[in-house]
């Protein structure tokens, strides 16, 4: 691995690695090797359930729903968000490791990554301005948060039990317990 | 800022822990947060602003306090916190003698890296579910860098990020402020890119 004593490392020498025949996931943000949090069984269940309401909403469509082994390239920066959504022709066909034009991406939280993925990561991927739509799912209790882009700002909205989930930029609506699906949550979570 | 137990901390025994102790505790769900401590850039950060806010505010009815009133968001003690800095424009918090904030209109954090989890997320859930705060402000010690959600409406909100060189503007107590003014006498690194706030 070509990093240096502080661990900075070039984004080619980053993407010239062999990512999938490392020990584990990595993102790369300033300069930096970021490995990435292992998954749960409930992360899993999450992402498999939306990204069954993603994949039978779009088919027949020009989107195609990628998995977190799809990489999203950001200027400098190099993400693997848990699912991303590109409508982009030129994500689609190339034979390349990133994308660079999602309209969608959604991370399911854990309590280590939180802080992570609403501060920097949210920061650097408003810098693509392809993304119309950045969704965060929490495993601990039925609440999804949903930022929608609108000009120079992010429209924010919070979901919980009973609610309809509305994703503008796939134009998809569900309720949120089928997200939830197979998905065991302690009784009572206070907010 | 440290989580100081692992088992459950009942608000009986989080009262006799505060009677007791020198130190402020925020509270929320059985655990309790050691308040004390800070860096000289967490301080300046929160005086500048809390002092712009302070003249701005000086013969209005909303009046800005710091760091030693309680917040309680959901209208009882769980959770209880003390936000940086804390407009009310509510009387009945500031009468003679009160010593909880029930109806904060904004509410500013400043953050650092053992809090900014719980900043982004729990306080974040907590004070949009309290039908007074119309702003949420967070404030990076990293890099001039600052976040703003906004209520627009009951279930809607909005969030504007601001870097350096900017202007902010807080609605909630029609201002606007230059960030230059908000990092003033602080190193804080201005931040070319805005890609790599905490």
């Amino acid at each position: 691995m070509v990093a240096n004593r502080d661990g900075w490392i070039s984004l080619e020498d980053f993407l010239a690695l062999d990512l999938e025949s490392l020990d584990q996931r990595y993102e790369y943000i300033d300069g930096h090797m970021q490995a990435m949090a292992g998954g749960t069984n409930m992360h899993a269940i999450l992402i498999s359930n939306a990204n069954y309401l993603l994949q039978s909403h779009l088919e027949g469509s020009a989107c195609i729903v990628f998995p977190s082994d799809m990489w999203v390239r950001i200027e400098d920066a190099v993400l693997s968000p848990d699912i991303s959504v590109s409508c982009e022709p030129r994500d689609i066909g190339e034979t390349s490791k990133t994308i660079t034009s999602p309209s969608l991406v959604i991370e399911v939280l854990s309590p280590t990554t939180e802080n992570d993925d609403k501060g920097r990561k949210f920061y650097i991927y408003q810098r693509c301005l392809a993304l119309k739509e950045y969704v965060l799912i929490r495993q601990d209790s039925m609440l999804v948060e949903v930022f929608t882009r609108k000009s120079s700002l992010w429209e924010y909205r919070v979901y919980r039990k009973g609610d309809m989930i509305e994703l503008k930029s796939s134009d998809l609506t569900f309720p949120i317990e089928r997200l939830y699906r197979n998905i065991i949550l302690s009784p009572d979570t206070p907010l | 800022m440290a989580i100081q137990n692992e088992r459950w901390i009942s608000l009986e025994e989080y009262h006799e822990i505060e009677r007791n102790s020198e130190i402020k505790y925020e509270y929320s769900d059985g655990r309790i947060y050691d308040m004390s401590g800070g860096t000289s850039e967490h301080s300046r950060i929160a005086l500048n602003l809390g002092g712009i806010l302070n003249s701005h505010l000086r013969g209005k009815v909303c009046c800005v306090f710091n760091s030693d009133m309680k917040v309680l968001p959901l209208g009882d003690e769980n959770p209880t916190y003390y936000p940086d800095i804390t407009v009310t424009c509510n009387s009945d918090d500031y009468k003679r003698g009160s010593t909880v904030i029930r109806s904060p209109r904004l509410i500013i954090e400043v953050l650092s890296p053992s809090t900014a989890s719980k900043d982004r997320g729990e306080k974040l859930l907590a004070y949009r579910a309290c039908a007074s705060v119309e702003e949420y402000v967070m404030i990076s010690t990293r890099y001039q860098a600052l976040e703003v959600y906004r209520r627009k409406s009951t279930n809607m909100w909005e969030n504007t990020q601001y870097i350096a060189e900017q202007v902010i503007t807080l609605t909630s107590v029609e201002l606007t402020v230059p960030m230059a003014e908000i990092y003033a006498q602080t190193d804080i690194s201005p931040l070319a890119s805005a890609l790599y706030t905490d």
